[in-house]
Formats: structure tokens, C-alpha cells, sequence
């Protein structure tokens, strides 16, 4: 049996061979002249052809040399490894024994569920109800609150479209603040646009919502808020229990987008008072492609449904029911219950190594968020004085995510980033790091030494270092103007 | 239930833990193994029984986990993303 060589003996490597890693990073992009005279030409340029052995995009090459790089590449893989996994919030791996569970209704227990009349159906209605009691269990509700949708974005999209909908003849007004996910923000966008007010609230400097404001903010009209329980990006936990007190006291229903928050910090949505609650399924461990939401019975929330179909899920979720993706949110559920305890201690361990062995080798960071106030898995980090987008080319072996959406189409910084007020040079050059249950003290270790080499080679070359190390502060300079 | 059948037990789990292909599955199974004989070592006797039914149980189920990766070992359809220079090759495959 072949074991892969993993990305350790590949960090040993690199330790002794340090010195090729720049010329493994550059990625020279072959120039591709499209539309000259009529002609796509696309041949890359001879002596990159040597250097790199990746597939330019556009250039078409024979059955055996496709063959043979996708042979090299797989060898490669397997002596070198593969990049460490340090991007948590993005996705996480499925826990080997959520695919252990879900594996029987992939291949032989292939029933619809709610097909009633037959053993098939009936085997797969069992494991939907199972999951959806482990899903409540998590959560502190009951199993009828809980409705499978195709993932966290959907369910933020019921839960703040549905709601509002509903109760649109007497309530027109919606609450949320600026650093909430894209489909939070993007669902208000088009209820303003149905003629709805909403008002995104400001966030403090370590990304906590400001509760005076928040009370000032609820009018009698308001109907919904829709606060999210652990931020994506920066990784701070919003006072749940708090907000949800003022809501009930003022009647407004409750919403929370706990995606990056279910199974990884207690919740308990009666003593949180959350009426609306949406889940993920690929952040706790499980498959992608399933999500549930929880809407609260007692006191009643009432949602117009945005899918048409059947009536499945208490008309509020028309469709088939994927029993193997419940299977493994389920089970990804439940394992999170009897896991949270012993992730949350070695998480925090890890968060430790990781942040202390950053602050004592790296100068002039800046965390951003709320330190006490966090789910330790997340760490996200700006490095000042250097470009960002260098530094993540210089981060390749380590995989982590950018404070900012250089990596998108835009150039733009993060708006959860400019929220708190980062400065745009400044949050161009911020990292994530996502650290989960997988993940051990050895990738840490690795990351911190290769942060650390990236940062020093990017300040030597940096000017505005110089100039800091000097003393001179940055902001009295007069740059001088284009005429 | 005794000391023997438990030692038994963990060095079953440990050796069909050591079998994950992949770097961060085996590094959590013998970690979380580990820790699973630690939190059970003051437990009363039905306490001890319980563990040692779930502990078999885990143990049914690492044993199909293992086999999945060797399963797909197999698979052509996997290719994964790697920049690297024919350089790089060469030094790794010294």
C-alpha cells in the first residue's frame, strides 16, 4: 500500500532546499495574444515551456504528453505533498466518520424519503428523522424546528426574504449590520429593492455590535434582526444572549447566521432567544451542499415560502431530501457534540502556538477583532508595511485565505475589514488562518517558519520599513504629487 | 473486562489508526485514541464497559475508513492542483 508522503516530509525538505522556494513560487503566466489578426495565438513563450510543467490554458498537446504530466503531477503529490490545510472558515475536510455514515445511502439504501409505501423509503425517512433530532440536540431544540435546505446561504435567504415577506403589511423595517455575510447583505438588498428599509449597523473597532445602538436603532416597525453568531472573517463572537433579549422585549423576531458557529461554541437557542437559526453543513465536518434552518415554533415565526414545490419540510422547502448529505450532517452533528469540548482544547492550544509564535517573530501585527471575544479557530492577521498580495504568492505552501478579495475579480479590500476600520493598505495585506480539529502543532509550526521568512524577505525589500526603522513616522511624509 | 482486553483494544485502534493514508486523518485518530484511553482512566466498572462498546464500535468503523483511501488509490479521476517546475522534481525525487 502506497502511503502518500505528506506536506511534513515536504516541510523537510524545504527546510534544507529553502533556498529554490522563491523560483517555486514565481508563477510566470505564459502571455497569451488573443485576437491579433483574426487569430487566437496562444503558444506560450519557448523557455517557459522548460521552466514549468503546468498546462497553459490554451494550448492544445497530444494524448501522451497530457498523460505524463498528469503522471508527474500525481508524483510529485505523492512525494512532496500537498499544501497544509490552514483555511477553515472557507470549508473543512469531512470527518471520516461522517463519510463512514452517510456511505450506505449513497450505494445501497437509495430510497426517497418520503416515499411511504416501501422498505426503501422507509429506511432513509429513518435516518432523515435521526439527523434532524442530532441537528436539534446540537442546537437545544426541538426535532420540528428543524428544516434541511441546500446549505447556509439558502437558509439566510428563507429565514430574512420568508420573514419579511409575511409579515410585509405591517412591519416594513429589517436590521443588520455592515460585516455580515454576502447572501445576508445581498437578501436586504433586494428587500430594499421590494421596499423594505433596512439599516446596516456600524460595528465597534473590535467587531462587536454596539447594543445601545442596536436598541435605538429598533423601531415599532422593525421586524427582523439578523445579527451573525461567529464572523467568517475575523472570527468574533457577537453577545447572543444579550441581542436576543432586547429582541424579545421590543418583539422583533431574531435571526443568526451560525454557519461558522454551530458545533464549535455552545448554543442554545432558547436561552440565546433565537427564533431563526441557519446551519452549514460543510463547516462542522460534514458534506457540502446541505445546510438546515431552524425556525421557532413557540412564539410562532410564520415564513413565506421562496421555493414552490410539493410541500416537503412544512411548505417551506419544497424538494427531495439528499438523505446521504442529511445522513452526514447529522452525524457531523452529532460527532460535534461529543467532540466540542476536546476540539475547543486543542483549538485554543493551537491558536496559542500560532498567535505567540507570530508576535515573537514578527513585529508590528495587528489582529484584527476582538481577542477575548473569539472562536479560537480563527486568526486573522495584518502585516504592516508589506504588499499583500507578495506576500500570499510567498504563502503557497500554507493554504489560507486573504483579508482581502485580491483573489476575486476586484482589487477591493474586504468590506468586513474596512468595517472595523482597518486602513486599505493595511487590510490589503491581512491573512486568515483557519485552524480546526485536523490540524497539528507540526502544520502550525511549519507556518509560523515559513510567515515568518516570507515577511522578513518582503520588509527588507520594503522602503516604507526602512523609513519606519529610522523612526520616521509614515503619515507626516509629504508625498509628492503628479503635476 | 479486564486490562488485557483493553490494552488489546487500544493496540487495535492504534494500529488500524496508523493505516489513514492521509497526514491529518492518522495524526487525529492516534490523537484522539490517545485521548480517549486518558479521559476513561478513572472510570467506574459500567463506565469501563460502556467505553469499551463504543471503543470497539469506533473501531468496526475506522477499519471501513481506512479501506475507503485505499479504495480509491485506484481512482484516475484524482488529479490535484500542483505548480512545480521540472527543477523541483528533480531535487524531491533524489
Amino acid at each position: 500500500m502506497i502511503r502518500n508522503t505528506t506536506c511534513l516530509r515536504f516541510a523537510q525538505k524545504a527546510a534544507v532546499q529553502s533556498h529554490f522556494r522563491p523560483a517555486l513560487h514565481q508563477v510566470v503566466r505564459p502571455k497569451i495574444t488573443m485576437f491579433a489578426r483574426g487569430k487566437a495565438t496562444a503558444a506560450p513563450a519557448p523557455q517557459l515551456q522548460q521552466e514549468l510543467s503546468f498546462k497553459p490554458i490554451m494550448t492544445k498537446q497530444s494524448a501522451p504528453v497530457e498523460e505524463k504530466q498528469i503522471a508527474d503531477s500525481l508524483q510529485i503529490t505523492k512525494k512532496a505533498g500537498r499544501a497544509i490545510y490552514l483555511d477553515m472558515q472557507a470549508t473543512s475536510p469531512i470527518d471520516p466518520r461522517v463519510l463512514d455514515n452517510m456511505m450506505p445511502y449513497m450505494t445501497e439504501s437509495y430510497g426517497n424519503p418520503h416515499s411511504n409505501t416501501h422498505s426503501y423509503g422507509w429506511e432513509t425517512h429513518d435516518v432523515v428523522e435521526e439527523s434532524r433530532e442530532n441537528i436539534a440536540k446540537l442546537i437545544g431544540a426541538d426535532s420540528k424546528e428543524v428544516i434541511f435546505t441546500s446549505g447556509a446561504t439558502e437558509s439566510n435567504n428563507i429565514a430574512i426574504k420568508g420573514v419579511a415577506r409575511f409579515y410585509k403589511s405591517k412591519k416594513r423595517h429589517v436590521i443588520t449590520t455592515v460585516t455580515e455575510h454576502k447572501c445576508v447583505l445581498d437578501s436586504c438588498r433586494a428587500l430594499e429593492q421590494e421596499g423594505f428599509e433596512v439599516t446596516y449597523l456600524p460595528v465597534q473597532q473590535n467587531g462587536l455590535v454596539d447594543l445601545e445602538l442596536l436598541k435605538n436603532t429598533i423601531r415599532k416597525d422593525t421586524v427582523l434582526v439578523s445579527i451573525m453568531a461567529v464572523n467568517n472573517e475575523i472570527g468574533v463572537i457577537q453577545p447572543l444572549e444579550k441581542i436576543g433579549t432586547l429582541c424579545r422585549e421590543n418583539g422583533v423576531f431574531f435571526h443568526t447566521d451560525a454557519a461558522q458557529a454551530v458545533g464549535k461554541i455552545p448554543l442554545d437557542v432558547n436561552k440565546m432567544k433565537i427564533d431563526l437559526l441557519s446551519i452549514s453543513g460543510h463547516k462542522l465536518y460534514g458534506p457540502k451542499g446541505i445546510g438546515a434552518i431552524y425556525v421557532r415554533r413557540r412564539p410562532r415565526v410564520r415564513i413565506e415560502a421562496i421555493q414552490s414545490g410539493g410541500g416537503q419540510e412544512r411548505g417551506i422547502r419544497s424538494g427531495t431530501l439528499p438523505a446521504a448529505l442529511i445522513a452526514g450532517l447529522g452525524s457531523a452533528c452529532q460527532i460535534a457534540a461529543q467532540e466540542m469540548e476536546r476540539d475547543t482544547k486543542h483549538i485554543k492550544k493551537l491558536f496559542d502556538r500560532l498567535y505567540n509564535g507570530i508576535k515573537a517573530k514578527i513585529p508590528e501585527i495587528y489582529v484584527n477583532g476582538d481577542m477575548e471575544a473569539r472562536y479560537y479557530g480563527n486568526l486573522n492577521v495584518s502585516f504592516a508595511y508589506i504588499e499583500g498580495e507578495s506576500l500570499m504568492m510567498g504563502l503557497k505552501d500554507v493554504a489560507c485565505s486573504s483579508g482581502s478579495a485580491c483573489t476575486s475579480a476586484t482589487l477591493e479590500p474586504s468590506y468586513v475589514l474596512r468595517a472595523l476600520g482597518v486602513e486599505e493598505d493595511v487590510a490589503h495585506s491581512s491573512i486568515r488562518f483557519g485552524i480546526g480539529r485536523f490540524t497539528t502543532e507540526k502544520e502550525i509550526d511549519y507556518a509560523i517558519e515559513l510567515l515568518t521568512a516570507n515577511v522578513e524577505r518582503l520588509r527588507e525589500m520594503s522602503p516604507l520599513w526602512e523609513m519606519v526603522k529610522e523612526g520616521i513616522d509614515i503619515k507626516t511624509i509629504q508625498w509628492s504629487q503628479d503635476k | 473486562m479486564s486490562r488485557v482486553q483493553t490494552l488489546g483494544l487500544y493496540r487495535d485502534l492504534v494500529r488500524q489508526a496508523k493505516q489513514f493514508n492521509s497526514y491529518n486523518f492518522r495524526e487525529y485518530a492516534l490523537r484522539r485514541v490517545r485521548t480517549g484511553f486518558e479521559e476513561g482512566r478513572n472510570v467506574d466498572a459500567e463506565g469501563a464497559k460502556n467505553l469499551y462498546d463504543f471503543g470497539k464500535k469506533e473501531l468496526h468503523s475506522l477499519k471501513r475508513q481506512t479501506m475507503e483511501a485505499d479504495y480509491r488509490e485506484s481512482l484516475e479521476s484524482f488529479k490535484p492542483f500542483v505548480f512545480h517546475s521540472t527543477a523541483l522534481l528533480a531535487r524531491v525525487s533524489q
